[in-house]
């Protein structure tokens, strides 16, 4: 049997430095003025009113968990993914969650990077091409998602890398840590499910130098930790709506953002392959070639390969799975796993430092590129030229999306203005969570998953005095759980691009995408 | 000259007009004028000094005599004196010769009050006086009590070989040697040297490279070790010894009537002291004279203590084994001793002792709380059993936050701590005496193999004090122990028969005993790793100076026998292996372990011991140690022991470690603000967590599960009202998050085990926390209705055979 980490030797390792211990206080200084910016940037965001999808889901989720209408749970419980979800209510906001996660991500690449075996100009110029990079950049910005997932994977991949080549950790500790980061991956990423396969076979093939039970043993804990989070999903969904497998289905669920049905691509593992490979080159070609270059150096040829493909192979799972949509933050883990590449590279000549340099600047005019190409979701476009300070393209899904934010914060403006109390406002959530998210306030809501939801609908002259719904020309018009059964009753067609009426509304908003009615 | 000065010597400090350190300065600074200048330092006149030393020199000795043929000594002539004459007078006639002559033994010559008195039973006799020591004086009369007359004359008389032994044979070697004038060690080779020749023939060639190995390690003296490895026992190592000490052995009166003890004379001294330098003071002989049981008649440190306390006086030595020793020690401080095994915590820190289960302000809360449930329940009664519901899960949730990060720094930490042991510079001569306290009751069965495995402790045998904690009415244990025939390293102890009747009584009573530097306690199963005694030491070397005690792992050899023993295996896995270490890698106070836990035993005793009152004496000891300012560690050794593999016996043991939770987080919660500004609030909350945590989660789960496996039935809506908003999110926490941790922590820990085979049954684990939650539940009522009932532990039922795997 071949001894794979016994073979380990100090020669595929670029010696690390402690630069923290000789510069430290620049280190810190660097450390907390990033942090500041991040904070500042995210916050900003928010105030400024952009607010990206993923966070106005997750923040109306945590405004339902913490504020009701109950039986809140019902909302809440099929919501994916459920540990940011929980995560955003018990920090009260996704903002917060965001920037204690991008905190942690960008500290934990300023830090890795200071302890590389390069100069301290090395350093800062390759820190800050990464952190420049589009991709993370949006990724820290606008998807919380991407970000804990980062961190997770991150964390992942050095505890696998350690397996592989153990210092100061025991294995058996290593191995307890790894069931616990991935069974975090599960309640954050759909496609991690699948990816636990992957996950375990790479495990296996690190373990070689181990008996056969022992490796048996140490699947079992990383299986049955990660079981425990599929469990624990399948539950709350099996507990909110009687469907172990409603977030995957169900409108609101968060694994399919509403609006952006058009973007999602599904394709079988070749053509997905081909697809990740050209998104790669375009966007992280720099991990493609720090990839490549440590599986061609290292003796693990097998192992060091099936680290660095996780993440590959979890994009690849989501393509699979009909899952993926054009969007640039997902690509933001090849840029946080950087440093941890570059920690395993020798890189003292200067011709290296040069490539990679390269790598790093050509990864980011590309990817530049491709925003500017407005090959991306619209929310990210929309991002984009927001933070670049330019006109917004003349491309319909951004213009639409543009102008749906403005709607939303008209409708809240006006509902914040000329609400009373004791009036409710009827409203499907699922659709129109950035509504909520907005309002920041559920009090006298009607939502769907409220007992009282059908007899505001039978009688929403008694019960409601607004009445919030998708526009006659929104795409989610059908989808739209007020909007649908009130035309019915009206004697209209569900799908019918004319204006909702009710008997004893009158509306006082009206466009494309939202309608408001108000009892008159 | 110099034989002359030793002799001399040897008289001054026998007598105690001078140390052997004082001797040391004498000779060395003014050996030249010696006699002058001891006047001029006032120890004696010189006219005395000349006179004693002449007489001394020109006597005939008794043994001498003896090996004369035809010289025996007539028992008869001894009956027309009474005994006590014959000691007081320090006498013997011998023999009466066809001359009329009567020869006669005496310590001091030509005493005129023994003249008078032989001459009132034989008017015309002549008088030949022998020199005898008062030791030997003993020795005769002893023999002639006894009936053995003729065997004392042999040791007498028996002549040591002269080429190989000259040296010792010599008076002055020996007297040297006794007078700890010269080092013991010199002495000590040449009654090594003929032990071995004596014994040599006895051992097989393993036995005999076994016993080679053992010196050359520790430089300990052979006769010691052989005792310690039994292949001499005490009585023969004795019997050698005192051919050349040529000392009376008291071994044969001890416990018997016919040795006469002064018990007041006993008071004067510690009983520690006596413990560690083996020695038991009987009598006064005569008004300057002390008989003294003394293990090694060599040993000068004994007669520096007795000349501490008694000036001037002369010691008239007798050998007594340690058991001997032991016996006498238990027999005149017995009430003492059984007194402070009780009373001591009580008397010193009343506070700190669960002989009162509940104070008044304890009380008081408990009505207050009660008044305040009742109230809050008739006024809102949705609202407060959704506020119980809360607090409770709130409280789950940080218990598991608290033991995540517990577990994960303690499986790293102890990882990291494997190995390091191995730095302690291993010198044997070096190493303390450790002492081992193993309190059995009604357990006959296991006392083979308990001594078994005690032979097995990778230790120095010679520095092992091994105290086997008998409790006086269990005969069955004692004469199996006995049956046993342990090697001399063991010392039965003999609990006397009170109340309470607690393991924690029984290890205080031996700890009077103890002459170890450091302490441990094993159980009679116990089997520890062999060098788990060669760890601690390290440990406490290597730790800080307050690092009062570590506790060594414990897992089970019976592992797989039942389910049952499975998942203790898990359990003891997981709390030893992760939970500990953690705790002691932040300084948190660390409840301690049934067994295996070790102590500097000076700091073990300025705590006081342990509570009797509380039937988890080690528990509570561990925090008292924190309170105090003590650290308590962890050492990367295991003790594997007999799991419960019977579902009562296990419920029973459960309950009695549960209530004794529920003493010590009642003694200790006292006066939390105390227990604050001592522990300081981080610890406050990790020992609030921890002991008190244990008993409301195991109180509440079973509730718990009620109510989920009646909603999971009946789907009923009024549930809601238990648990609106947070508490459900927080419920869902506990159950999912929760019960996965629990399961999935407790795997980690057999999974570095390489228990693999265990791995599955973690998942059995919420049917298991049943089984404490009965537990616990048995022990609420024990607590109120017999607080201090000791719910023994059957061992001895498993049917797997011992091996540590």
């Amino acid at each position: 049997m071949v001894s794979v980490r016994s073979k380990s030797t100090q020669g595929d390792r670029s010696l690390p430095t402690n630069l923290d211990s000789q510069q430290g206080p620049a280190i810190w200084a660097v450390r907390v003025l990033t942090i500041l910016g991040l904070s500042g940037l995210v916050i900003g965001l928010d105030w400024q009113g952009y607010i990206p999808q993923p966070i106005a889901f997750l923040g109306s989720k945590a405004i339902l968990a913490v504020q009701g209408p109950e039986p809140s749970f019902v909302a809440t419980g099929y919501a994916f993914p459920p540990l940011l979800v929980y995560g955003s209510a018990l920090v009260r906001s996704p903002v917060i969650l965001q920037v204690i996660s991008g905190t942690l991500l960008v500290g934990s690449v300023i830090r890795t990077m200071g302890k590389l075996g390069v100069s301290r100009l090395w350093q800062i110029l390759w820190t800050m091409l990464i952190l420049l990079h589009p991709a993370f950049g949006l990724m820290l910005l606008r998807d919380p998602t991407w970000v804990a997932t980062t961190l997770l994977l991150l964390i992942t991949l050095r505890l696998l890398w350690q397996i592989l080549q153990p210092q100061d950790l025991p294995l058996s500790f290593l191995v307890v840590l790894v069931g616990l980061t991935v069974a975090g991956l599960m309640l954050l990423r759909f496609e991690a499910w699948w990816g636990l396969v992957f996950i375990l076979i790479a495990l296996w093939c690190l373990l070689l130098a181990e008996t056969w039970q022992y490796r048996a043993a140490a699947l079992f804990i990383v299986l049955t930790m990660s079981l425990f989070a599929i469990g624990t999903c399948v539950y709350l969904n099996w507990l909110a709506t009687d469907n172990p497998l409603a977030f995957l289905s169900q409108p609101g669920s968060g694994v399919r953002l509403p609006g952006l049905d058009s973007f999602f691509v599904q394709a079988g593992v070749g053509e997905g392959i081909l697809k990740i490979i050209s998104w790669m080159i375009q966007i992280a070609p720099i991990y493609v070639l720090l990839m490549v270059w440590l599986i061609w150096r290292t003796k693990f040829h097998l192992q060091v390969g099936l680290i660095l493909a996780l993440p590959i192979v979890l994009l690849l799972i989501n393509l699979w799975e009909g899952l993926y949509t054009p969007n640039l933050s997902q690509f933001g883990v090849y840029l946080a796993l950087l440093p941890l590449l570059l920690g395993q590279l020798p890189s003292r000549q200067s011709w290296r430092k040069l490539l990679i340099t390269l790598g790093l600047a050509v990864s980011l005019v590309s990817s530049g590129w491709v925003l500017q190409q407005n090959q991306v979701i619209p929310d990210e476009i929309l991002l984009w030229r927001h933070l670049t300070h330019q006109h917004l393209p003349e491309l319909q899904p951004a213009q639409q999306l543009h102008q749906k934010t403005i709607e939303q914060r008209k409708i809240t403006a006006y509902l914040f203005q000329t609400r009373q109390p004791q009036q409710h406002i009827l409203m499907d959530d699922r659709l129109h969570f950035p509504i909520l998210y907005l309002l920041h306030n559920t009090e006298g809501l009607i939502l769907p998953h409220q007992y009282e939801f059908d007899v505001a609908l039978d009688y929403p002259n008694q019960w409601v005095g607004w009445i919030v719904v998708a526009g006659a020309r929104s795409p989610l018009r059908s989808q739209d759980a007020v909007r649908r059964p009130l035309a019915q009753q009206m004697g209209a067609e569900p799908d019918s691009e004319e204006a909702l009426t009710v008997p004893g509304f009158h509306t006082i908003f009206d466009s494309p995408y939202y309608q408001v009615l108000q009892r008159s | 000259m110099s034989d002359r000065l030793t002799q001399l010597g040897f008289y001054l400090i026998s007598r105690g007009y001078i140390s052997p350190e004082h001797w040391q300065l004498v000779q060395h600074v003014m050996i030249q004028t010696l006699q002058q200048n001891l006047d001029q330092l006032d120890f004696t006149s010189q006219s005395q000094l000349s006179q004693e030393i002449s007489r001394r020199l020109h006597q005939t000795f008794i043994s001498g005599w003896l090996q004369i043929p035809g010289h025996d000594i007539d028992e008869r002539l001894a009956h027309h004196f009474p005994i006590q004459q014959l000691i007081k007078l320090e006498f013997l006639p011998c023999a009466l010769t066809a001359e009329n002559t009567l020869v006669i033994a005496v310590v001091q010559f030509d005493q005129p009050e023994i003249k008078q008195l032989v001459h009132r039973v034989w008017p015309q006799v002549t008088l030949e006086q022998l020199s005898i020591t008062k030791n030997q004086l003993l020795a005769l009369l002893m023999g002639q009590r006894l009936g053995r007359l003729p065997q004392a004359c042999d040791q007498l008389r028996q002549a040591l070989p002269t080429k190989t032994f000259q040296s010792i044979d010599s008076p002055f070697v020996k007297a040297l040697a006794r007078s700890g004038f010269i080092a013991n060690q010199i002495y000590q080779d040449q009654v090594d040297r003929q032990i071995w020749q004596q014994m040599e023939q006895q051992l097989t060639p393993a036995q005999q490279r076994e016993i080679q190995l053992v010196q050359a390690r520790t430089g300990s003296p052979l006769g010691d070790i052989m005792t310690r490895l039994g292949y001499l026992s005490e009585l023969s190592y004795q019997d050698r010894l005192n051919q050349f000490a040529k000392l009376p052995i008291i071994s044969m009166l001890v416990g018997t009537d016919f040795l006469e003890v002064d018990v007041q004379l006993a008071q004067n001294f510690q009983p520690r002291a006596m413990m560690d330098h083996h020695f038991f003071p009987l009598a006064w002989v005569g008004e300057r004279s002390l008989q003294v049981v003394i293990r090694n008649p060599y040993n000068s440190e004994v007669e520096s203590i007795l000349h501490q306390k008694f000036p001037g006086i002369e010691i008239i030595k007798v050998l007594g084994t340690e058991r001997d020793i032991t016996t006498l020690l238990a027999q005149y401080f017995r009430k003492d001793f059984s007194d402070r095994a009780i009373y001591q915590l009580l008397k010193r820190a009343p506070h700190e002792s669960a002989a009162r289960v509940f104070t008044v302000p304890q009380l008081l809360t408990l009505y207050g709380l009660s008044v305040m449930g009742l109230w809050l329940l008739s006024h809102h009664f949705w609202g407060a059993l959704a506020g119980v519901m809360l607090v409770l899960n709130l409280f789950f949730v940080i218990a598991i936050g608290f033991k995540l990060i517990l577990s994960v720094q303690g499986l790293k930490v102890r990882q990291q701590q494997h190995g390091r042991w191995e730095t302690l510079n291993f010198q044997p001569q070096s190493l303390p005496v450790y002492t081992v306290l193993v309190p059995v009751y009604n357990e006959p069965e296991v006392i083979p193999i308990l001594i078994e495995a005690l032979r097995q402790l990778d230790y120095p045998q010679e520095k092992l004090d091994v105290l086997l904690l008998l409790e006086e009415k269990d005969k069955v244990t004692l004469e199996a122990s006995r049956a046993a025939n342990p090697p001399g390293f063991v010392r039965f102890i003999l609990i006397p028969d009170s109340q309470p009747k607690t393991k924690p009584k029984a290890c205080n009573y031996g700890l009077a005993f103890a002459r170890g530097e450091y302490l441990t306690i094993y159980d009679a199963e116990d089997i520890p790793d062999p060098d788990q005694l060669l760890k601690a030491v390290w440990a406490f070397k290597n730790g800080p100076s307050n690092l009062a005690c570590v506790q060594a792992a414990l897992n089970y050899f019976n592992r797989d026998e039942n389910f049952l023993t499975r998942m203790f295996t898990l359990e003891y896995s997981y709390w030893f292996d992760c939970l500990l270490p953690g705790l002691e890698s932040f300084q948190f106070p660390i409840p301690l372990g049934g067994t295996s836990n070790h102590f500097r035993t000076d700091l073990l005793r300025q705590l006081g011991g342990w509570d009797p009152f509380n039937v988890t004496e080690d528990a509570d000891l561990g925090i008292r140690a924190s309170q105090r300012g003590y650290v308590v560690g962890v050492i990367n050794s295991t003790t594997y022991e007999e799991a419960n593999c019977q579902t009562k016996n296990w419920i029973r043991q459960r309950s009695r470690w549960i209530k004794g939770y529920m003493q010590t987080w009642l003694v200790h919660n006292r006066n939390p603000w105390k227990s604050i500004r001592k522990l300081g609030l981080k610890n406050w909350l990790a020992y609030q967590f921890f002991i008190g945590g244990t008993i409301v989660a195991f109180l509440s789960s079973p509730f718990l599960w009620l109510i989920y496996f009646y909603w999971l039935l009946t789907r009923e809506t009024w549930l809601v009202y238990l648990f609106p908003s947070w508490t459900l999110y927080l419920s869902l926490v506990c159950l999912l998050l929760g019960n996965a941790l629990g399961i999935y922590l407790n795997m980690t820990a057999v999974f570095r085990r390489r228990y693999f085979q265990l791995l599955p049954y973690a998942l059995l684990n919420p049917i298991y926390w049943q089984l404490h939650s009965i537990a616990s539940y048995m022990a609420l009522w024990q607590l109120f209705t017999k607080p201090f009932y000791w719910e023994k532990t059957q061992h001895g039922l498993s049917k797997v055979k011992k091996h540590t795997g």
